[in-house]
């Protein structure tokens, strides 16, 4: 008995011995970090998940002091993904629209807009996204997106959302409110040209365990999305997305995730750039997908 | 009592390694390059494309037959790029590599890479930190 206590204190000993050293070479912190100088911080791509670990460890995010009403600051890359397990089945229009953005070539999805830029519109700025910040002002809250370096103004000082807008917009019209400590944003009046999507085309294990890239998700001109957005503790965010377009979805597609603050971030530039993409898209993509030389994406 | 012990702390150990290893982010479709395959092609550097949508870079492999092959390999944003550890001045034109790429599944010269060695076998990037490997949803 006396043996095992003392083998129990000499392995505790060694590990606890062991442990700084472990962590010290966690796969990834060997990495430095990308820093454009003193008093610069990383943008929120730039950090490895070793990283991402360490910074949120070292702000205590997880039993910090928070205020609930508050949900500045930049929350992680890809904030959550559209939930493929609660797609709901579509209306026969719907089936038609997704039909129409089947790819002409294999390997990626010859008419995703991202394809040449097209701009990603709402929600796909927050499903596919480099980094957001919120920033909220008396009478609006500011939603950032790295990815294009744009933003979307979220009106809070009242006004109701347009019963016809005169102008279809990428971001469409949002309003927000709080309702106890969860911040509701409805939003109205989209184009109906970007597509519902993660990253290029719609890349998704399927069910049945496919990678599957040949479609994209539509959406209608009459689609209405409501966010909300608590805050679980100082670096969670609890975030759901439900896109309701009965034009095209038989129900509402609801995918639910939580983002994660990222406290030693902050925004930087990701332009997608016409002539940059349809250069890559020769050097780069079209080759190995077999299509004709001369083809080309985007539409 | 030492070996239940000692069970205790691997697996502790190995519960730890699991929690801390990168995770994988992909944001594009993979899927003209075959992912069971980690083909090391070692060759001259020709270009290297550090800007976005993904670093590109270009190399000159000679093949057993002594012919040389201009090869495109893929990686991802400058963004996740420097996650990975790699700059602007990582490689330029010239450098001895040795890139294991994914390769084109119809057996074109293009690859997704996985890894970058100099050519002396220092690592240069040992594994990436998003993609080439997508994430189950």
């Amino acid at each position: 008995m006396r043996k095992s206590a003392l083998a129990t204190a000499v392995l505790f000993g060694t590990s606890l011995a062991w442990l700084p050293a472990a962590l010290a070479q966690t796969p990834g912190l060997e990495v430095p970090l990308s820093l454009p100088g003193p008093g610069w911080k990383t943008c929120p791509r730039c950090e490895n998940q070793a990283h991402i670990a360490d910074d949120r460890k070292k702000a205590n995010v997880d039993t910090r002091q928070f205020d609930a009403h508050d949900i500045s600051g930049v929350w992680g890359d890809n904030g959550i993904r559209l939930n493929l397990d609660t797609l709901p089945p579509f209306t026969p229009y719907g089936k038609k629209l997704f039909d129409a953005t089947k790819s002409t070539v294999r390997g990626i999805n010859s008419k995703d807009p991202i394809n040449i830029c097209d701009p990603l519109g709402y929600p796909r700025l927050f499903t596919y996204n480099y980094g957001i910040e919120f920033i909220q002002l008396p009478g609006r809250t500011l939603e950032f997106f790295e990815y294009g370096h744009t933003w979307r103004t979220i009106w809070t000082d009242g006004r109701k959302l347009p019963a016809d807008p005169p102008v279809a917009r990428y971001l469409g019209y949002a309003v927000g409110k709080w309702d106890g400590d969860t911040f509701i944003i409805e939003s109205t009046g989209f184009d109906e040209r970007p597509w519902l999507a993660d990253g290029v085309g719609v890349t998704y294990y399927s069910h049945k365990g496919e990678y599957e890239d040949n479609h994209g998700f539509p959406h209608s001109a009459d689609m209405k999305v409501v966010e909300s957005y608590k805050r679980l503790n100082y670096g969670k965010l609890q975030s759901t997305l439900t896109i309701d377009d009965p034009k095209v979805y038989t129900k509402p597609w609801v995918t639910m995730d939580v983002a994660t603050l990222r406290p030693n971030a902050e925004l930087s530039e990701y332009f997608c750039v016409p002539s940059e993409q349809i250069a890559f898209n020769s050097k780069a993509i079209i080759p190995t997908t077999g299509a004709p030389k001369g083809t080309t994406l985007g539409h | 009592m030492l070996r239940r012990i000692l069970k205790t702390a691997v697996a502790g150990a190995m519960v730890l390694f699991a929690a801390l290893s990168p995770a994988v982010l992909a944001h594009h479709s993979n899927a003209n390059y075959d992912a069971k395959v980690d083909k090391p092609l070692k060759g001259t550097v020709v270009d290297y494309d550090w800007g976005n949508p993904h670093v590109l870079i270009v190399w000159d492999v000679t093949d057993p037959s002594g012919k040389v092959v201009r090869w495109t390999g893929d990686l991802a944003s400058v963004e996740s790029e420097q996650a990975d550890g790699l700059n602007k001045h990582s490689l330029k034109p010239g450098d001895e590599v040795i890139i294991s790429v994914h390769p084109a599944k119809d057996g074109s010269p293009y690859g997704n890479i996985v890894q970058i060695r100099r050519g002396d076998g220092t690592m240069m990037l040992a594994e990436r930190s998003q993609g080439p490997k997508p994430t189950k949803q």
